[in-house]
């Protein structure tokens, strides 16, 4: 999961209770209430409670504010064994039918909130959910939640008459550092890194821009490897960006590096081993020092000191598997997919079992 | 009119109910009944002849776990209530629920307030066609051969495709029919067209350059020289969540890899004549990435505005046509080529896929661009 630190929240309003306005008669506006996903993928809290949302869909983003109901529900959130079989009950259907997308914590009520998608196809329909700390599931009534929405911009075509251009761009990551939402994303036909970012409240902002992220690889430098999952840090007093990339490495640069039209090199620190991909990270402190966690496709959940990260040589040189920054492999944390900080000892997380059941679960910080 | 004719209506089953729940029964009010009904834009769920006294106290209801207790709905016996809009409409007790009920799907209603006997009852919608209809259509390239570090593989199908991606549905198999193992990127479900009915599959980039340990312990995925056959599952589920109807196959052969960027001075560009609507042809001396060639060639006028026009990708992605939707004007022109266009692995124009310095990296949108200058006469 990623923390945001967010300056300014637009009015917000949830509403737990449905109020039955069918998706026809919503409105694909940048502003409004009743915000019209396509599908919904990537969470992001504000430390306000301002939701960043990404439709994955149609490579956009919506800014909720969950308002004064969002404390509706018992503070805090409490683990809920198979959370996709319980998720599917209550929106009537079956287990198949659903797919969750992200998990966050409220950053005031730590509630947890997850991101679904019920159904298949260009039907699937998308839920936000809420649970709170005596386990109760609700959705929240997107009909009366006021949003504001960005694109991100689709490169156009140079024939644009032509109606077959079947480019989407989807996003895998957001975090909202120090004015700006840092958004990652990969397309269905270009094996490229794009890392942008825009600034909030949109309606007062461009478009974001694109800056392509580099990090030295092995002897050359990888150019088009895609970043798949990041998260804020500060070393230093310099807040940085610490971004797991498809195809292994891990790799750190200054957020002040990301100016328009800059060529960034990122410093690799760590080779996290081959066949793997991250899947989501946190920064945590425990007992005065902090650390990464960061779950991954095939390696489990790795736990990474930080404090070493401003120092770490730049890996330039092949390696056979792993190298650099080291880390320790939480055992216990297996089939993790999703991850949040929960509070200052606790981590939530969404974990398949070997019987594939997805459950929801709070376990101490490593 | 309308208002009397619907109090008639609204008296006259008033009347038919009684008489029904007298005849029934011999003695008392009609019992409540389950009714699925398709009358409204969603079907709702509703129990019909509740008597007076409990519409009374159901109307004191003011919680989803209230209402849930004397009316619940569910896709199990033992399953939680669904979530839903509970509303009482005249002495009908009806249940929106919050998405649409599946089709085929049985939902179980148990209805009970106090003061009368529980009602129990399986509603649901018929089942849709279960017969599989969609299937792969095409698979690009085309061409009998692809390049040793071919990248990407563009699957389409004739129907929109479910929620999951296609990893687990594709599958790479060597002359002897062994799976190759992990040929693929890593990363799922994200790499659909925008109504699902094309998926990219990515070939693993980091078994695609050299001097990256993956390639050294596994290889590149393909090898030169050898056949393989892609195989896409049937078993992979559509948007009607039916699995495909038939399991598609396609053999193809691997030649060396191409590490060559793209040399636009090697195109052969047949030029049509003025005041025609004649096809510009652009021949290629090796395949382009299909994706590719339909957004990123294009025709620059004279004043350098973007030509609208009907693009054609030929046979094995050998040619790219573009017939105008107006006649060609006598004049110069440019072709337009966009650095995002690629060959069948992942080279550009003046920059090999694997090249050992830095990019530019752009501030806008704007993409770069190569021009290729011609004249109509």
């Amino acid at each position: 999961m990623r923390f945001l630190f967010l300056k300014s929240a637009s009015i917000l309003s949830v509403a737990l209770s449905w109020s039955g306005v069918p998706a026809a008669e919503r409105t694909d506006a940048m502003n409004g209430t009743n915000p019209a996903f396509k599908s919904i993928g990537p969470l992001a809290f504000s430390p306000d409670g301002v939701l960043f949302a990404g439709d994955t869909q149609s490579a956009a983003i919506f800014a909720l504010d969950l308002g004064k109901a969002a404390p509706g529900g018992a503070p805090g959130a409490k683990a809920i064994a198979a959370f996709d079989q319980q998720v599917a009950a209550l929106l009537g259907t079956d287990v198949r039918e659903i797919t969750v997308t992200d998990l966050a914590v409220h950053p005031k009520t730590r509630n947890a909130f997850a991101s679904v998608m019920r159904g298949q196809g260009t039907n699937a329909q998308p839920a936000l959910l809420r649970v709170d700390g005596a386990g109760t599931i609700d959705v929240v009534a997107f009909a009366d939640v006021k949003f504001s929405r960005v694109e991100l911009p689709n490169p156009p075509a140079a024939n644009p008459g032509d109606q077959r251009n079947a480019r989407t761009s989807s996003i895998t990551d957001m975090a909202f550092v120090e004015g700006r939402l840092y958004v990652a994303g990969l397309s269905n036909e270009e094996f490229s890194s794009k890392l942008r970012s825009v600034s909030y409240p949109f309606n007062t902002v461009d478009n974001g821009t694109s800056v392509e992220i580099y990090h030295g690889n092995h002897g050359q430098f990888e150019t088009r490897s895609p970043v798949y999952t990041f998260v804020p840090y500060t070393v230093k007093g310099e807040t940085n960006l610490i971004a797991g990339y498809l195809c292994t490495p891990l790799v750190t640069f200054p957020i002040n590096s990301l100016k328009s039209g800059a060529k960034v090199m990122g410093t690799t620190i760590a080779e996290l081993g081959n066949r793997n991909r991250p899947l989501d990270m946190i920064v945590y402190q425990k007992d005065g020092k902090e650390f990464l966690l960061m779950s991954n496709n095939s390696r489990g959940v790795m736990k990474i000191p930080t404090d070493g990260f401003a120092d770490a040589a730049s890996i330039t040189s092949r390696v056979a598997d792993k190298a650099g920054v080291g880390y320790e492999t939480i055992a216990t944390m297996k089939g993790v997919e999703q991850l949040d900080l929960l509070d200052a000892t606790s981590t939530i997380i969404l974990a398949r079992s070997d019987a594939g059941v997805l459950n929801l679960d709070i376990v101490a910080l490593p | 009119m309308p208002y009397v004719k619907s109090a008639v209506v609204t008296a006259a089953l008033f009347l038919f109910a009684a008489c029904a729940g007298g005849g029934a029964a011999g003695i008392g009010p009609a019992q409540p009944r389950v009714v699925l009904n398709v009358d409204t834009p969603r079907p709702t769920i509703d129990i019909v002849d509740v008597p007076d006294h409990v519409l009374i106290e159901l109307g004191t209801l003011d919680s989803r776990e209230h209402w849930a207790a004397v009316l619940k709905i569910s896709v199990g016996p033992d399953q939680p209530a669904m979530l839903g809009q509970y509303r009482i409409e005249g002495r009908r007790v009806r249940f929106t629920p919050m998405f649409p009920l599946d089709k085929g799907r049985q939902y179980h209603v148990v209805f009970s307030p106090a003061g009368i006997t529980p009602v129990t009852a399986t509603v649901g919608l018929p089942a849709p066609d279960t017969t599989p209809t969609t299937v792969v259509t095409e698979v690009y390239p085309t061409a009998d051969t692809v390049p040793e570090n071919q990248l990407r593989l563009y699957v389409h199908f004739s129907a929109p495709m479910g929620m999951r991606g296609g990893l687990d549905f594709v599958h790479l198999l060597d002359e002897v029919g062994q799976e190759v193992k992990d040929p693929f990127l890593p990363l799922d479900a994200e790499f659909w067209n925008e109504d699902r009915t094309r998926y990219t599959v990515f070939f693993d980039p980091g078994r695609q350059k050299r001097g990256i340990p993956v390639i050294e312990d596994m290889g590149r995925s393909l090898t030169e020289g050898q056949s393989y056959t892609l195989v896409v599952d049937s078993q992979w589920r559509d948007g009607n969540g039916l699995p495909l109807k038939d399991t598609y196959r396609r053999t193809f052969k691997v030649g060396p890899p191409d590490e060559k960027p793209l040399d636009p001075k090697s195109w052969k560009i047949v030029l049509p004549a003025a005041n025609t609507m004649a096809a510009l042809q652009v021949t290629f001396p090796e395949p382009l990435d299909h994706g590719l060639l339909l957004r990123a060639l294009g025709v620059l006028r004279t004043n350098r505005r973007p030509m609208e026009g009907e693009v054609t990708v030929g046979t094995n992605e050998l040619t790219w046509s573009f017939t105008p939707d107006d006649p060609w004007k006598p004049g110069a022109y440019h072709i337009i080529a966009f650095a995002s266009l690629e060959d069948l692995a992942g080279n550009r124009i003046g920059r090999a896929f694997e090249v050992d310095q830095f990019d530019r990296s752009d501030s806008s949108n704007e993409p770069e661009r190569t021009l290729i200058p011609f004249v109509v006469r």
